[in-house]
């Protein structure tokens, strides 16, 4: 007795979904700010908020927006297109806070709109562009945009918080 | 309570709220001599941002003598409970002049060390 | 004296020759006696017989033959002087007859015979005389007349023929009045009847303007209505709008909790898996919501924009109809006054229609009056001229007359 196409696919067909097991991924926190869709390592952000009125601060770098009080914590608040060089971040209504750690030293990055968790094929991660801006010692790798959505910068998030209180202190 | 016990610390601190343009200063009450009206000796501390007119003056002591800050308006005396105060977060800024924020209004206020001014 | 002469010669002859024939006393006497007959017959009467140298019978025969020639002699010198009046009547009569003379003519005569004649022939000259000074006088104050006759009907002439031009152009005047008043009267009809028409358009723009009036006060009301139900829209929308803020508000705080939880989840490693898809998912809602949310948002924005301008829109039609009313009132106001304009302007239009219409037939018979007048005049200057025709020859008449009765002399 001959088998249909389909009896034969069933036959082949796996016993549950083997696509996360099989291929090795991470999970980013992606979100966009400007022009950039940006994406960092979901276990270095520990609370996404709504930004209020910040509070400047007299005599910090341009990166530095001020610092927000939340959940009774002072945190710094600064803006990854000036940091990156990109052009300026606008607080408006709708901008969330990414709070991030790095060690002891925690602040918030500015996010126009949070696209959300993200995994990715460790393999769809591309390196950096050689002989990058100065965006590029911050970056992991790039996603391309491809099927899976527009492409994603991918950054060290905590490098880069390291490297922003560096710079506000040491200038 | 617990807080004089242990840190030996006042329950509150008097705080006088002063306005500077659109933002929002606090200084210790008790550094404060008087307020006054802006005269030729008051200067402006470019740091705070934009003065509106600076008619009011907050006199006070400094290392080298009275001083005397420009600013905007003066809110008043609040006493602020000790839990609201903090420290000035690391490496947020290098100024020695801020010394540290207080959480006890709507949004963070930058407390502001009137010696330091100098 | 020819005719007087034969006769007594002739008498004294057949007398002498009967006296002579019968005596023949002597020779010698009767000699002398024959000379003194014969000088008589010759017609001496001078001469006598000598009765001297004779005697007897032939003294008495001479005395009687000296006698008979004195009588003879008598007879002749009387016979001679009433010859010389005769001749100076004829005279006279023939001077009268010839040159008209009257003032020659005497009444004195020796002639006892011959005065009464003379007498009778005088009075007859004398009313003749009478008769030619009047005749005369009569001529004279003829002539003046009848120069004057001529003088007036001269200037009668100048005057008809005057006249006549001027009825000829008063009548050529009056025609072309009677042309002109006709065009006015025409003019009239056409203005009458332009008025009427206006008087018909102004009533139905009356009409017209009522209606639009009527159109503007609904209108306005109805505007007050969309007005009403505008602000009523308005709150409602305003309503709508807040509670899409409240679930805005509800929706943004679900996305940041659910995106907290996926977090948190994350954080869990595989234990907080099926947490963190369910975060996801409600997150996935969440922003559904705030999708429809900025929608109705975008949409009650329109709607506050549209009624803002609906509002506005009523307004300004509230505006412009409580102006458009003005307006309205004022047109009915204008047209009110143009239909009395025009009734005025029609009947006015009117009147001077009958009244060049009248007019015309006055001038119309003024026109005939003229042509008839025209005609007498004409007829007048005729007999005028015929007058002073007339008067010319009466005037040469009198002239004729004068010179005629100059010929007798009355004085």
């Amino acid at each position: 007795m001959e088998t249909s196409p389909l009896q034969r696919a069933l036959k082949a067909a796996p016993d549950r979904s083997s696509v996360g097991q099989a291929r090795p991924e991470q999970e980013f926190f992606c979100f966009k700010v400007g022009e950039l869709r940006l994406g960092v390592p979901s276990e270095t952000v520990l609370e996404v908020f709504r930004a209020g009125r910040l509070t400047p601060l007299p005599r910090t770098p341009a990166f530095v927006m001020g610092v927000t009080g939340h959940r009774g914590q002072v945190l710094p608040v600064l803006d990854l297109l000036r940091f990156l060089g990109k052009g300026e971040a606008r607080v408006g209504e709708r901008t969330r806070l990414c709070v991030g750690a790095s060690g002891p030293y925690v602040a918030a990055v500015v996010a126009d709109s949070v696209l959300g968790l993200r995994r990715i094929l460790t393999s769809d991660i591309l390196p950096p562009p050689l002989g990058g801006d100065a965006a590029a010692e911050h970056l992991l790798g790039v996603v391309q945009p491809g099927t899976r959505g527009e492409g994603i910068a991918l950054l060290n998030f905590a490098k880069l918080l390291q490297t922003a209180r560096q710079r506000a202190v040491m200038r | 309570m617990s807080a004089r016990t242990v840190q030996d610390a006042p329950e509150t601190v008097d705080i006088l709220l002063v306005e500077v343009g659109e933002e929002v200063y606090g200084v210790d009450a008790s550094q404060v001599l008087r307020i006054d009206r802006a005269g030729p000796q008051s200067f402006a501390l470019a740091a705070l941002g934009a003065l509106r007119h600076g008619r009011r003056t907050l006199v006070y002591w400094t290392d080298s003598g009275e001083a005397q800050l420009k600013v905007d308006a003066v809110r008043g005396v609040s006493a602020v409970p000790l839990a609201c105060l903090r420290r000035m977060p690391p490496a947020a800024t290098r100024s020695p002049l801020a010394i540290g924020l207080s959480l006890a209004e709507e949004r963070p206020v930058v407390l502001i060390d009137l010696p330091r001014t100098f | 004296m020819s005719l007087e002469s034969p006769s007594p010669k002739s008498a004294p002859r057949r007398k002498s020759t009967s006296k002579s024939a019968t005596p023949a006393p002597t020779d010698t006497g009767i000699r002398v006696l024959i000379e003194a007959i014969e000088r008589v017959l010759a017609g001496d009467l001078t001469a006598r017989a000598p009765v001297g140298e004779l005697a007897g019978e032939a003294a008495l025969v001479a005395e009687l033959l000296n006698e008979l020639v004195r009588q003879l002699s008598n007879a002749e010198a009387r016979k001679a002087i009433t010859s010389k009046e005769i001749d100076r009547a004829i005279d006279g009569l023939i001077a009268l007859v010839r040159q008209g003379d009257l003032a020659r003519w005497s009444k004195v005569t020796e002639d006892d015979q011959l005065a009464p004649l003379l007498e009778g022939f005088g009075n007859v000259i004398e009313t003749l005389r009478t008769f030619v000074r009047e005749i005369n006088e009569a001529a004279l104050r003829l002539s003046s007349s009848a120069n004057q006759v001529l003088t007036a009907s001269t200037q009668h002439e100048t005057s008809s023929t005057e006249q006549a031009a001027a009825i000829h152009e008063t009548t050529a005047t009056m025609e072309e009045l009677k042309h002109a008043s006709a065009q006015i009267a025409e003019n009239a009809g056409a203005v009458a009847r332009v008025a009427e028409e206006t008087l018909g358009a102004a009533r139905a723009g009356r009409g017209a303007i009522g209606e639009f009036i009527q159109a503007m006060q609904q209108i306005r009301t109805d505007g007050v209505a969309v007005a009403d139900s505008i602000a009523k829209l308005s709150k409602r929308v305003e309503r709508i709008g807040t509670v899409v803020e409240v679930i805005d508000e509800i929706a943004d705080r679900s996305d940041l909790l659910a995106l907290n939880a996926a977090l948190e989840g994350s954080r869990a490693g595989e234990a907080g898996k099926g947490f963190s898809i369910v975060a996801a998912e409600m997150r996935r809602l969440a922003e559904n919501v705030l999708d429809s949310t900025k929608e109705i948002k975008n949409l009650i924005t329109e709607i506050r924009e549209a009624t803002a301008a609906a509002a506005g829109a009523a307004d300004a039609s509230k505006v412009a109809t409580e102006s458009g009313e003005k307006l309205g009132a004022v047109a009915a106001q204008a047209v009110e006054g143009i239909l009395a304009g025009v009734q005025e302007t029609s009947d006015a239009a009117r009147v001077i229609n009958l009244a060049t219409q009248q007019q015309r037939t006055a001038t119309e018979q003024v026109v005939a009056s003229m042509a008839e007048i025209e005609d007498v005049t004409r007829q007048t200057t005729q007999a005028s001229k015929q007058s002073t025709g007339a008067a010319v020859e009466l005037t040469q008449l009198a002239g004729r007359l004068a010179e005629l009765i100059r010929r007798f002399k009355a004085d």
